[in-house]
């Protein structure tokens, strides 16, 4: 012992046991990290990480029903699926919808947005009357452009009122109208949405902004494209992956209340054939070989949306 | 140190059990199972203490849960439940829990309520899709042996227990519901069109035009779903004979010239407009709401809906076959009639309670009992002798029993699983009803459809 305190001078020991007190410090300080953190890693882990892991590992079995064996088949299912003949009909149905769905929506979505964000009079009113879609469930949604679309339904009737008979059809039923039917649901229910949620992030951009704008004789159009939109390319991008996320995999519910995938191939998008497939079909195995295709394309586009908006981003 | 990983080890692991044991797994404390099985409670008590009045413990009753679809709506709701209340006066040890869900839900819902073997110990459900692979699944048993040990050998139609049956001979379900699926012919519609009720495609495209001339339309099919393909492959079966239907619609060889022909035909009385307009926009519901308004010439329900026609329909309502195109194998117009329509399936935790099992099938099979279904709801009844009072029975049913008709044989019989499941969405025959729709369209996609589900 007293060897050991002589081959260390004093101040030595003074930094050596500095050292030991912060290494423990900050070991001590990993390990309540550890600690605190693992109830959620362990959530996560099972609840999160699990069943994905189990999605990969479905997609190489043939199993055709819950009560029915899984037999490994690697790689049937993505054979059969690089074969399938539905498989382009519905990345191009998914595509349309997407190109369609997002286009249409966010744009328009981010202009009421702004409008309300200049709080005008009755903007509470509109703010309201804009969200009320969200309210509405998904079954009640269809319920109500059943009735708009049905042969004899409000649009039918509105175009025979006003002279435009030749163009009345089964909007929903007809191969040429059946998917852009669907895309204005989509668009109907989304604006008013996204509009709310432009609106709730366009009020943390400083007002002085946009005052000192219209002091060097910039208009709202002005303003809204070149000053309030670069500022908002983030929550931009977000919101354009939140859309994007809810056409690939969410429109499905509105497709199977309405069209099932029809007529014929109409509607036929890749979120449900993956329904299909599974629910209808019973190829539980194929169906997760298509949840693969969309969870890759969801990743990839994510990507492509965040590194567009970090190139785009001031 | 050492100390201290010890100790944050022993922290870890108390953590992680707790995780665990949050996450499920069965409790130290379980209880003990409430229903247990009846027959312990009667087992002999051997004591050495002196005898005392012994009181038998009460008998648990029971319960037979049954999943079915024929809810207060449906004609057949009140024969069951009277049949259930009657069974449970007869039997006061056996409960029936009947739960009601719409028919094509019922598949799926068992298929999972068996993976946690929590089925229902019956479901009544239709012969089609799914429910076909259960015995080979497990979640249905062959019911073979009951039919033999339960008395009820030889009182099945031969007809209704051949649908049942699997190529390997096991028997699926007891069947219970027949039907014959005809062609509704609203006489009042022709009369005023001054037409006779078609028997050839040519007086049907007539027929059409004359209807549609007085102001009426002609017939109504539920174009946007699954029942609206019965229609379109009854059309196709006009033309062809049964061997010929099994190669289109049991093998899906669409590039035959006879199935060719038969989409053709299809597509001919589509485009003459033998259907009403707006066909491939209407479901089932619509088009009996429609059909039962009266205007109609002609609508292709099945034995279900013989109770639903308002009674001032009722009496103008003629039932037949679908006509004949010019080339058609049959004799007389074409219907379907099966037993598929419903069986009751013995699940293994119906096999559970075999003995309550037993005691109710052979109760709802009694002959006066199933005839309250033909009674009342014009249910084609599985056994050969069931008493019935003639004059109960629905005026629709017993035209149904005269009919100058040819059953052509149910595509249900040979649709592949699987291409059925797609198909019963209606996304096909919505495809096949909308005018402009061209055969070569129509083959095309059934020949995707087979090629995909092969």
């Amino acid at each position: 012992m007293a060897a050991a305190n002589q081959a260390f001078p004093a101040a030595d020991k003074e930094v050596y046991s500095n050292a030991v007190y912060h290494r423990r410090i900050a070991q001590r300080r990993r390990v309540t990290f550890f600690l605190l953190v693992f109830p959620a890693l362990l959530w996560f882990l099972a609840f999160m990480l699990w069943p994905l892991l189990n999605m990969f590992y479905i997609s190489t079995t043939h199993w055709d029903g819950l009560a029915l064996p899984q037999i490994s088949n690697f790689p049937d299912n993505f054979i059969r699926l690089y074969h399938d003949p539905n498989i382009p009909i519905a990345l191009r149905n998914t595509g349309i919808h997407l190109f369609f769905g997002i286009l249409g929506v966010l744009p328009f979505a981010f202009m009421f947005g702004f409008f309300l964000s200049l709080h005008k009079p009755g903007y509470r009113i509109l703010r309201t009357i804009f969200f009320s879609p969200s309210l509405i469930s998904v079954a009640a949604l269809a319920m109500i452009f059943l009735g708009l679309y049905r042969p004899a339904g409000v649009l039918n009737s509105f175009l025979n009122t006003v002279g435009l008979s030749s163009i009345t059809r089964v909007w929903l039923g007809n191969q040429s109208t059946a998917l852009a039917a669907l895309i204005a649901i989509d668009i109907w229910s989304g604006i008013g949405f996204y509009s709310v949620l432009f609106f709730a992030a366009l009020t943390n951009i400083p007002e002085e902004l946009f005052e000192a704008a219209m002091l060097d004789g910039a208009g709202y159009w002005t303003i809204m494209w070149k000053i309030a939109f670069p500022l908002m390319l983030d929550f931009f991008a977000v919101v354009t992956i939140l859309q994007f996320l809810y056409i690939l995999s969410g429109a499905a519910q509105i497709v199977i209340l309405l069209t099932n995938g029809g007529p014929g191939t109409a509607t036929l998008t890749l979120g449900y054939y993956l329904y299909s497939q599974a629910f209808l079909v019973q190829r539980m195995g194929y169906s997760q070989a298509i949840a693969v295709v969309l969870f890759i394309i969801g990743i990839l586009v994510i990507l492509l949306i965040r590194r567009i908006s970090s190139r785009l981003s001031y | 140190m050492n100390k201290r990983r010890i100790s944050m080890t022993i922290a870890l692991l108390v953590v992680t059990s707790m995780a665990l044991s949050a996450c499920g797994g069965t409790p130290a404390t379980a209880p003990v199972a409430t229903s247990a099985p009846v027959e312990s409670t009667s087992a002999p008590v051997e004591s050495t203490a002196a005898p005392v009045e012994q009181t038998a413990a009460p008998v648990e009753p029971v319960t037979l849960t049954i999943w079915h679809n024929w809810g207060p709506d449906d004609a057949k709701g009140a024969p069951l439940q009277s049949i259930f209340k009657d069974f449970m006066a007869a039997n006061p040890d056996i409960v029936i829990k009947d739960e009601v869900y719409v028919d094509a839900d019922i598949p799926l819902k068992v298929e999972t309520a068996s993976a946690a073997k929590q089925e229902p110990d019956l479901v009544f459900v239709q012969r089609v899709g799914s429910p076909q692979t259960w015995t080979e699944a497990g979640i249905a048993l062959p019911v073979n042996d009951l039919i033999k040990e339960w008395g009820l050998d030889g009182q099945f139609k031969e007809a209704a227990l051949k649908e049942y049956t699997l190529p390997d001979g096991k028997i699926q379900a007891f069947p219970l519901e027949g039907y014959t699926w005809p062609i509704w012919y609203n006489t009042s519609v022709f009369e005023k069109a001054g037409v006779p009720i078609p028997t050839t495609t040519d007086e049907l495209i007539a027929a059409a035009k004359a209807i549609r001339a007085a102001g009426e339309q002609p017939i109504i099919a539920s174009g946007s779903d699954g029942m609206g393909l019965y229609l379109f492959t009854l059309v196709l079966q006009s033309l062809l004979p049964d061997e010929e239907a099994k190669k289109c619609l049991g093998n899906g060889e669409w590039t035959l010239p006879s199935c060719v022909s038969a989409v053709e035909l299809f597509v001919k009385l589509r485009d003459a407009g033998v259907f009403v307009d707006n066909v491939e926009g209407l479901d089932f519901a619509t088009a009996n709401e429609n059909y039962f308004a009266g205007n109609i010439g002609m609508s292709h329900f099945g034995a279900w809906s013989f109770a639903d026609p308002p009674k001032d329909l009722q009496s103008k309502i003629q039932l037949g076959g679908f006509p004949l195109p010019a080339g058609s194998p049959h004799r007389a117009p074409v219907i379907y009639s099966s037993f598929s329509a419903k069986g009751v399936w013995v699940t293994p935790n119906g096999g559970e309670k075999m003995d309550a099992v037993k005691r109710f099938i052979q109760f709802i099979y009694k002959p006066e009992n199933l005839a309250r279904f033909v009674e009342q709801a014009g249910m084609t009844p599985p056994l050969k002798d069931v008493p019935i009072d003639a004059s109960k029975l629905n005026p629709l049913f017993v035209q149904s029993l005269t009919m100058p008709v040819e059953v052509a044989m149910t595509p249900d019989d040979y649709y592949p699983p699987k291409v059925q499941a797609e198909l019963s969405t209606g996304k096909l025959s919505q495809l096949a009803f909308t005018p402009g729709t061209t055969a070569d369209k129509i083959l095309a996609e059934l020949t995707a459809l087979y090629e995909a589900n092969k």
